[in-house]
């Protein structure tokens, strides 16, 4: 049981956090609620009076082709920071070497420089690429994917130290006096063990490319332009109901990705990301 | 199953030195504990003998052959960590296969095997049971099948009663003992419970500051402590400074505070004037009403009397204002506090040693 | 000594011994030397980041010739037109106070909101932080587009306020500083609320109970025992709040409506619509140098503010 302070306190903080809670959700409540609304390029119908699929039906090809260029570059963006962050956590906890804290430092450098900066970054070193081999790396997805990794490592490395860092060697010991090999040990004892590290890493990894507008509005163009830059851009010129279905759909989609990882991770998602 | 050896080793840490020239043999069959104080060393002896610690001088043989230099799990070894380190995303039966596994052992002689072992740790039919959920007892006795599974030739447990309530670990003590004895594997057990290696050890290996101070079995070790350290170690003990009077061939006089002063048998010879310790024990100390007598007397008030059942342990406060713990047999009439006592010790019970801490009754 | 070492002694050849002392050097966890692993990291990490970045700061010491060509020359000209420019300089300011704004707000929303999470505890909060750690997480286009839908002159909130006769004419809150303050907090409000969640989780309830055991009103708890210990956290909550605002760049398009000129903003356009790529490099070597030096200080002011109180609190 709690003890009982002074009621008034708790009122003044709940009110703010019913404020808080209230102010965050409203936006993604009117995207639901007028997704299912009669709508048209200048109106939007909140609440609404009546109830249709019609936004939903009129999304456009483009619109999906869109979404499957962000779940494609979001993927492999995963995977391939996953892969350097492991490395990166495995050398800073495991490791002895000195400037271990500056290499810390290093890692959460990409998160430290706004988005735009970045894209820009990367925009004109492409540029200078292109120049230099004649391999132009912003007519496919690939110049995007590794400005991505680039932005991605730092939460891969975050969450993947924290599970690292509570490892017990004393388990590694075990199966080494069992006989086990490295390799052996790695994938049956420790992998499985972090593991929720590694998906929480992965999962981070993931949205943090496939929610990025300013990166993405760099280097994306054509026919790789990811979702949220289409939608940008709609937003600022073209606007169409169906817009207000596609984001209701990113917004449940995510709602559920994000309660089944937790599931799968536990509460690791509720660990603040380190910066 | 296996004899261990190690010879002249020593590990140091940059400046620090956590074990010096440790010398020791077990023989094949046998339980040795290792037994000391926090910090003095066994735990890194111990995983020296494992391989996880590579030693900066000396060997060590596992049944005679030379494995300084191999890795732990070539070693053939069954190890038993402190909090049991049982690999928590497989049940029981995965957890004790492992070693097997390794081996390459066909599947249905690992299955045999396990069940075997199940039974041997009183676990019969709890094979597909996580192993997070169990109770500490049951880790333990898993993190110990999983040891033996693989038949290894020495067996090393690194204070694995711990973390159990006492009467749970006088139960596991019974048992392990038991079981040592019955399968006759090479064992080596470390803790900082002098009373679990009374229980557990054939012999029991003292060691401090990262030095073994003596080996011997419990009855050696409390009878004749080759130093200080274990004479306070093992067993109650009363210390009473003092110092080297006359010497007379083999007896010396030693001279406490207080003018007190008695003669001793030693074997080594002090110098005159020399700092002694004597050292005896609660229970070879005699309280007797004041009066006339003969022998090495010293006299005191009783200061406090504790009843602890079959026996009756009085402080007494000497002339020289030190205190002495004296145990007496229950029975009899029990002294009230502030009665004057005449304190006799028994003289071949005394135990004397020099400024360095050797006793003075051996080479 | 003893009989056993002198029996091994021989068997000890001096190429062994030899071997050992240079193995002794081999570290635990299967002696593989965990460093190694640091190597591919850092290489990769290092790569994305000096190459591109370097060459971006080189660039912004050449003068943009139009159409994204750019002059050979050396010239500090971009920065000296950056920092002396009052167009620049309104810009700058502009993202200065929306950030300070946004994340001083957030501070004053967030932590009372963190307490009483922090407060409720169990699953209830448990369920609350993933909530909100969810609007974070859902493409920030998405709730921009919900903002629009309230804040828009026929949005939810100008309805109400002419609903209820507050205003005559609809609070024009988007293409408006008001709509990207709004935005910018939108965007930061999550992260600040799980932060000080943590920190305020730090500090155990029976702290507040023993004040109130003593006498303590609720203000006088507040004041003298909540805040004082979350300081540290307040203040690193409020940095990251405010570096995060200083970057924000789609809230301020898509609220400003391409008229609040941000920073970032301004990058952008400076880069893609004007092709101006030395000019946008210099200034976003600036806003990036302006944040470093604003965290590196106020870092270094709390770090003696509390070195000088610890030896009263020894």
């Amino acid at each position: 049981m709690r003890g009982e302070p002074d009621w008034s306190r708790r009122i003044a903080s709940k009110c703010a956090l019913a404020a808080a809670m209230v102010f965050l959700l409203a936006p993604f409540i009117v995207v639901l609620g007028s997704s299912f609304g009669t709508a048209s390029e200048y109106r939007v119908d909140f609440p609404p009076h009546a109830l249709t699929l019609a936004n939903y039906a009129a999304i456009s090809a483009g619109y999906i082709h869109a979404a499957s260029v962000s779940l494609l570059v979001g993927s492999i963006v995963a995977l391939l920071a996953s892969i350097v962050g492991l490395c990166a956590a495995l050398g800073l906890v495991r490791g002895r070497l000195v400037g271990r804290e500056a290499l810390q430092s290093f890692f959460r450098l990409p998160i430290q420089i706004p988005f735009v900066v970045t894209g820009a970054v990367f925009l004109q070193f492409y540029y200078q690429f292109a120049d230099w081999t004649g391999l132009n790396l912003l007519s496919g997805p690939l110049g995007l994917i590794l400005a991505h990794v680039f932005v991605a490592v730092p939460y891969s490395v975050g969450a993947i130290s924290a599970v690292l860092v509570r490892f017990d060697p004393a388990l590694e010991e075990a199966a080494e006096s069992l006989g086990a090999g490295r390799w052996t040990t790695f994938w049956e004892v420790t992998f499985p063990v972090i593991r929720p590290g590694v998906m929480a890493g992965l999962f981070y990894a993931f949205i943090v490319s496939f929610g990025d507008v300013p990166v993405a509005l760099f280097l994306a163009t054509g026919p790789w332009t990811t979702l949220p830059v289409r939608i940008f851009q709609d937003m600022q010129f073209d606007f169409r109901p169906s817009m207000l279905a596609v984001s209701a759909l990113i917004s449940i989609v995510s709602l559920a990705v994000i309660l089944g990882v937790q599931k799968l991770a536990g509460l690791e998602l509720v660990e603040p990301r380190r910066r | 199953m296996a004899s261990v050896a190690i010879c002249n080793v020593g590990k140091s840490y940059g400046t620090l030195t956590a074990v010096r020239d440790a010398s020791l043999t077990v023989n094949e069959g046998e339980f040795v504990v290792l037994l000391g104080p926090s910090g003095c060393g066994k735990t890194t002896t111990l995983r020296i003998v494992a391989g996880f610690v590579r030693p900066t001088q000396g060997r060590v043989l596992i049944g005679g052959e030379d494995v300084t230099d191999l890795a732990p799990r070539s070693r053939n070894i069954g190890m038993v960590f402190q909090n049991y380190a049982l690999f928590p995303n497989m049940n029981v039966a995965e957890n004790i296969a492992f070693g097997l596994r390794q081996k390459k052992v066909p599947r249905a002689a690992i299955e045999a095997r396990v069940t075997e072992l199940l039974e041997l740790i009183q676990m019969p039919g709890r094979g597909s049971h996580p192993v997070m959920t169990l109770s500490g007892g049951q880790q333990q006795r898993v993190a110990l099948a999983r040891a033996l599974a693989a038949s290894p030739r020495v067996l090393l447990m690194d204070e694995p009663l711990g973390a159990l309530d006492a009467r749970l670990r006088e139960t596991m003590q019974l048992e392990l003992t038991a079981m040592q004895r019955r399968l006759g594997i090479t064992t080596i057990l470390v803790t900082h419970d002098q009373h679990e290696a009374m229980v557990l050890a054939d012999r029991i290996v003292v060691i401090a500051d990262g030095r073994i101070q003596q080996t011997g079995t419990s009855d050696e070790l409390y009878r004749q402590p080759r130093n200080r350290f274990v004479a306070e170690f093992i067993g109650a003990n009363n210390i009473l400074p003092g110092r080297v009077g006359d010497i007379d061939g083999e007896t010396i006089k030693v001279e406490l505070r207080g003018g007190n002063a008695l003669w001793a048998p030693i074997r080594r010879a002090p110098q005159r004037g020399e700092t002694v310790d004597l050292a005896i024990r609660p229970q070879h100390v005699g309280l007797a009403a004041p009066g006339p007598g003969t022998g090495d007397v010293l006299t005191g008030q009783v200061a406090e009397r504790r009843f602890l059942g079959n026996r009756v342990n009085y402080s007494v406060r000497l002339a020289s204002d030190e205190i002495l713990i004296a145990e007496c047999p229950g029975d009899g009439n029990p002294l009230e506090p502030g009665t004057r006592v005449t304190v006799t010790l028994s003289v071949e019970h005394i135990h004397l040693f020099d400024s360095a801490g050797r006793a003075l009754r051996d080479d | 000594m003893t009989t056993e070492a002198k029996l091994f002694e021989r068997g000890v050849h001096p190429a062994a011994r030899r071997l050992a002392a240079r193995a002794s050097a081999r570290g635990g966890h299967f002696g593989i030397r965990w460093d190694w692993f640091l190597v591919p990291a850092v290489l990769i990490s290092l790569g994305l980041l000096a190459l591109p970045q370097g060459m971006f700061i080189l660039l912004s010491f050449h003068a943009d010739l139009g159409l994204g060509q750019v002059s050979l020359a050396f010239t500090i000209d971009n920065y000296v037109r950056v920092l002396t420019d009052p167009f620049y300089g309104h810009a700058f300011w502009l993202t200065l106070y929306l950030s300070v704004a946004a994340a001083g707000i957030g501070l004053l929303v967030g932590f009372p909101a963190a307490y009483a999470l922090a407060r409720i505890g169990g699953w209830i909060a448990s369920s609350l932080i993933s909530l909100i750690l969810t609007t974070s997480l859902v493409t920030v286009v998405v709730k921009l587009m919900g903002l629009n839908l309230i804040l828009e002159p026929t949005g939810m909130i100008n309805r109400a306020l002419l609903a209820l006769h507050l205003v005559r004419n609809p609070v024009q809150m988007l293409n408006d500083q008001t709509g990207v303050l709004i935005g910018l907090v939108q965007y930061t409000l999550p992260m600040t609320i799980v932060l000080l969640f943590g920190v305020v989780q730090t500090i155990p309830v029976s702290l507040e109970e023993a004040a109130a055991t003593l006498g303590a009103s609720n203000a006088t708890i507040y004041r003298k025992i909540i805040l004082p210990n979350s300081r540290a956290g307040l203040i690193a909550t409020g940095l990251i709040a405010f570096n995060m605002s200083m970057g924000a760049f789609t809230s301020a398009v898509l609220l400003g409506g391409g008229r609040v000129l941000t920073m970032p903003v301004l990058i952008q356009q400076t880069i893609i619509q004007n092709t101006d790529y030395a000019k946008g490099a210099a200034l976003s070597t600036v806003l990036v140098a302006f944040v470093f030096l604003i965290n590196l200080s106020i870092g270094a002011v709390f770090a003696a503010r509390g070195r000088k109180a610890a030896p009263d609190a020894g």
